[in-house]
């Protein structure tokens, strides 16, 4: 499933096209700037098979990426190895998606539809991609495949619990233009039945408030503008409402602690290409506005519906940058980056008149060389120096190699110092905001081991990694005596671990057969020398990390006939500080099963495929965050339609 | 083709061997029979956590029993335990966040009731045995409740149909007389006088910003601890402790607090002749005093005190340390020379201690 080759770009018109065997590219033709990188790729595959869900979903089921999902719809963030959720940074065709106040990005927010490559860049890796991820960088793209005449897909979904998801993407152009049009809205009102055992005299419930609907489109217009040079323009606009149940344990009745979240986001993006016998550059520029407002209303006796919180939030954020490459031999070539990025925000509570209103600007350099003129060895020296608001980021130096045993067999290493600059919620939210924060610093090693095996009717790619992240001055929110929670810098977090990913195409007969696994220990521990005594946190495990995590992949195909089985695995995770043991503070490991199966048939220039799934296929009743229900068994019909 | 299936038989067991039942609802009951006298130490918990509890101290064991509730029932006790009373052999346990007020066995820890339907419930009061007030951050009205029924027989609109800020919301409650005096906390600066006899609100007296804890001496003063407010927030102002007569309802002495404030709890002792407050450290002085004390009476080092108990049987002093609110607390038991004679852990945030 997860492939960390380059240029692979498949257009999933038509599914018979995935059995092909000669995808994948020899080492030799890595990018030089990947070297030495662990860079993975979500197969195509997989987005086909995940289109109508959100980020959240993939990206749990289909990589070693931890997400901590409070239910479908509902708030998801994503960590990479430990990290936390601020630490993984999000673009859309070179967008950050991230947002300036809260620093994270809600993967239950961003539909998998809007991109049709998915490529996640390891810690220090996404140095390259112009983004300072501690934990990684999910980048989304959308490439242009440069063909004549026009085609489209719909893609219809009916599920449990009022759940209706649909797309209809239409692509037309030329050898020299293309436009791909996108419109998607997914609606449930995800009101499924549940024991709630957690109060008195507990009976089955029906989810409240659990509802969640969201709309959008996007046109992208590709430009072959010369013999030498491509461009294009993007955007891309979203509404959302979602409710934000409460906790099982919550007897105040239906007309109290109504939560309800929405939003819209409006991002364009523009990208100028130019391609010389030895250079190239690329131009982009981009921009995304984002409101958000959170409101949770009770029902006061002779009053009426009376809102105890009235929030809401405003950003806008633009993003530019040049990078030039000029390659000085075959085998080496030098990138240099100038970026400048700036962001406006404004927040308000209404009741309490809590308000800030700032701006934050920020740039930087970074000069990179990448090399192979040593036989069967790669490597890249990066230096980069950023700036925030007329002050200087730490310097960021970071050195990236590989060794190729044989045509195979891949050895990786990687340094790296990195920083992360505190959310502008986590300085001037009130109350609690630390105006004092200093940024996030560290430093990252990886090291790998990759290895490809390619035969007439079989692709295995395994690729088993170690990491380690030094990181100082991490962020942390915790309670205070006064009520309200306020970050601080915490003195030192060590996070490491080793991962494990497998992908494998094979046929045998008339099966075809696609197996993907992803495995990754995570320690993330708090080494900080405390000054509060009694703290017994300093050498536990981050709350809401699992040590172990787990999933696979399983795709069948016979003929115009499929099937597939997903498996997902969390161990225990800890809620408390100092990582203690109890229900009340700690869930249990996670097991999950989904299957489903489909059939494709053609009718003329139509292409049909209709897939009927279940999840939860062992109807387990659990929960992924303390005292909120999940679904128990539910199924969806699927039906796809494409066109050409 | 055999080979195939061999591949698709292996696969489908192995889809079977990694199901493994997610034992959500493994809660295993504990019996208890604890005798007349012990301690109970509310743990708060964390906020949309759902991790508040109860422990039980057992002061001539000098033994401790945490999450009782759970054990004793099988069910969480909620999200945000913010108080608790005991009345006969009945323990009330005002669970905020959760809309509720448990009743349960003292003894046992049994669950034998509750109240729900409540916005955000925050304290109890007993008049009589049949009726009782609720006190609720948000509902801008105090529940008037019949304990026995485990219903509401009215509410005492407390609204101030101000836009400003969300007034006024209700906290502790303490009689004296006819009048019942409540703390208007939460971005407010009042104390509210309501007639027991009618149920009505009668006057108000403000005070600093955010009066957070109350308490009554012998000479029926009103003793009102101010938190200020939250530092940097359009609502801040002076931290301290505001003296009030009950009858005259005048404002007899503001103490400033001249350091900041970490103004968390209040209390007096059972013959209401000497208050304890936790401001960082724990400091008392006799209702008669002019000024603050200088000296700390408990230095907190780095310790985060929380909440004070006194011990009316033996005046033994308990003190919490909410640690860094995000793992279990700690209590230290102070004789009446405040040597320390025993510490345990509880759960988190432990905000007030109960006697039986």
């Amino acid at each position: 499933m997860i492939l960390s080759l380059t240029g692979y770009c498949q257009d999933m018109y038509f599914p018979d096209s995935i059995r092909v065997f000669e995808e994948v590219n020899v080492l030799a033709q890595k990018n030089l700037d990947a070297s030495g990188s662990k860079i993975t790729k979500i197969d195509s595959l997989i987005i086909e098979n995940k289109i109508l869900s959100d980020l959240s979903a993939l990206l749990s089921e289909n990589s070693p990426v931890f997400v901590k999902s409070y239910g479908k719809g509902s708030l998801s963030t994503a960590s990479f190895r430990g990290t936390g959720a601020s630490h993984t940074k999000v673009s859309w065709n070179n967008v950050s998606l991230n947002s300036p106040l809260l620093g994270m990005v809600d993967m239950s927010q961003i539909p998998v539809a809007v991109s049709d490559n998915i490529t996640l860049y390891h810690g220090s890796s996404s140095l390259s991609k112009n983004s300072n991820a501690i934990g990684g960088l999910i980048e989304l793209n959308t490439r242009p495949v440069w063909e004549k005449g026009i085609r489209g897909k719909l893609i219809s979904s009916a599920g449990s619990f009022s759940t209706f998801d649909n797309m209809l993407e239409i692509k037309a152009g030329s050898s020299k233009i293309q436009s791909v049009t996108k419109v998607y809205s997914n609606y449930s009102k995800n009101d499924f039945e549940f024991v709630n055992s957690d109060i008195s005299s507990g009976t089955t419930e029906l989810r409240r408030n659990a509802d969640y609907f969201k709309k959008g489109f996007s046109q992208e217009l590709f430009f072959r503008t010369g013999e030498k040079s491509t461009a294009s323009v993007k955007a891309w606009y979203q509404e959302s409402d979602r409710g934000v149940p409460g906790l099982t344990t919550n007897e105040s009745g239906i007309n109290n602690n109504v939560n309800r979240h929405n939003g819209n986001m409006l991002i364009y993006s523009g990208e100028y290409m130019w391609y010389g016998e030895k250079s190239k550059l690329e131009i982009t520029h981009g921009a995304n506005f984002q409101n958000t407002s959170y409101n949770s209303t009770n029902y006061i006796s002779g009053v009426g519906y009376l809102k105890v919180v009235d929030a809401e939030s405003s950003s806008l954020s633009v993003f530019n940058s040049v990078l030039h490459k000029y390659r000085l031999s075959e085998k080496t070539e030098i990138c240099t980056r100038i970026n400048y990025n700036f962001h406006d925000v404004n927040s308000v509570e209404k009741i309490r008149n809590e308000a800030y209103d700032t701006t934050r600007s920020e740039g930087g350099l970074t000069i990179s060389l990448y090399s192979g003129i040593i036989k069967n060895f790669r490597f890249g020296i990066l230096l980069r120096q950023d700036f925030y608001d007329r002050k200087l980021s730490p310097f960021i130096p970071s050195v990236f190699t590989e060794y190729y045993l044989n045509e195979n067999l891949t050895l990786k290493c990687s340094f790296a110092r990195n920083y992360n600059l505190p959310g502008l919620n986590d300085l001037y939210y009130s109350p609690g905001g630390n105006p004092l924060l200093r940024p996030e610093q560290g430093y990252s090693i990886d090291g790998g081991i990759q290895n490809i095996i390619k035969r007439k009717k079989l692709i295995a790619q395994t690729e088993t990694g170690i990491n380690y992240s030094n990181i100082s001055d991490w962020i942390m929110w915790r309670p205070t005596a006064m009520g309200y929670w306020t970050p601080q810098n915490i003195e030192k977090v060590l996070a490491y671990g080793a991962d494990f990913n497998l992908s494998l195409k094979y046929m045998v007969a008339d099966f075809y057969f696609v197996n993907s696994a992803n495995y990754a220990f995570t320690r993330s521990k708090n080494m900080s020398s405390t000054n509060i005594e009694n703290d017994n946190s300093a050498g536990k495990q981050l709350a809401y990390i699992p040590k172990h995590s787990a999933n696979l992949f399983t795709r069948i195909e016979y003929r115009k006939f499929y099937a597939s089985h997903q498996w997902n695995y969390y161990s225990r995770r800890y809620t408390s500080s100092a990582a203690e043991p109890g229900i009340l503070v700690s869930i249990y490991p996670y097991f999950m099963n989904d299957v489903s199966i489909g059939k494709i048939f053609e009718y003329k220039k139509l292409f049909f495929d209709i897939n009927f799934r279940i999840y939860n296929i062992f109807d387990e009743s659990y929960r992924s965050v303390l005292w909120q229900p999940m679904p128990g068994r539910n199924y969806s019909l699927q039906l796809t339609i494409k066109f050409k | 083709m055999k080979k195939s299936f061999y591949i698709l038989f292996l696969m489908l067991a192995s889809a079977i061997a990694m199901n493994s039942c997610m034992k959500d609802d493994m809660r295993p009951v504990t019996e208890f029979d604890t005798g007349d006298k012990g301690v109970f130490v509310v743990c708060e918990g964390n906020f949309m956590y759902g991790n508040a509890s109860l422990s039980y101290y057992n002061k001539d064991k000098k033994s401790v029993e945490n999450t009782v509730f759970l054990r004793a029932n099988g069910i969480p006790l909620g999200d945000v335990a913010q108080s608790m009373v005991i009345i006969d052999s009945t323990a009330w346990v005002v669970v905020n966040n959760s809309g509720k007020v448990y009743a349960l066995d003292s003894k046992t820890f049994k669950y034998k009731g509750k109240i729900t339907g409540l916005v955000s419930p925050r304290y109890m009061q007993f008049l009589s045995p049949d009726k009782a007030y609720i006190t609720d951050l948000y509902s801008k009205c105090i529940y008037v409740v019949n304990p026995v029924t485990y219903s509401i027989t009215k509410t005492i609109n407390i609204d101030n149909n101000s836009n400003e800020y969300y007034r006024h919301s209700s906290e502790q409650i303490v009689f004296s007389g006819n009048k019942m005096f409540v703390n208007s906390w939460s971005y407010d600066n009042k104390i509210l006088v309501i007639n027991t006899l009618t149920d009505e609100l009668e006057d108000s007296v403000e005070v600093l910003k955010q009066p957070r804890k109350i308490v009554v001496d012998k000479n029926e003063k009103l003793w009102v601890l101010c938190d200020g407010g939250y530092a940097g927030s359009d609502y801040t102002g002076d931290a301290g402790i505001v003296k009030i007569d009950c009858s005259s309802l005048e404002t007899e002495q503001t103490f400033l607090f001249t350091n900041g404030s970490k103004a968390v709890d209040l209390k007096t002792n059972k013959t209401g002749d000497t208050i304890y407050f936790i401001n960082g450290n724990i400091y008392r002085f006799p209702v008669t005093a002019t000024t603050l004390p200088s000296e700390a009476y408990i230095e907190a080092g780095n310790k985060n005190f929380y909440a004070i108990g006194l011990d009316p049987e033996n005046s033994d002093l308990y003190v919490s340390d909410a640690v860094d609110y995000l793992q279990s607390g700690v209590v230290y038991r102070f004789n009446s020379s405040a040597v320390c004679t025993d510490t345990f852990d509880v759960g988190i945030i432990p905000n007030s201690f109960v006697f039986k």
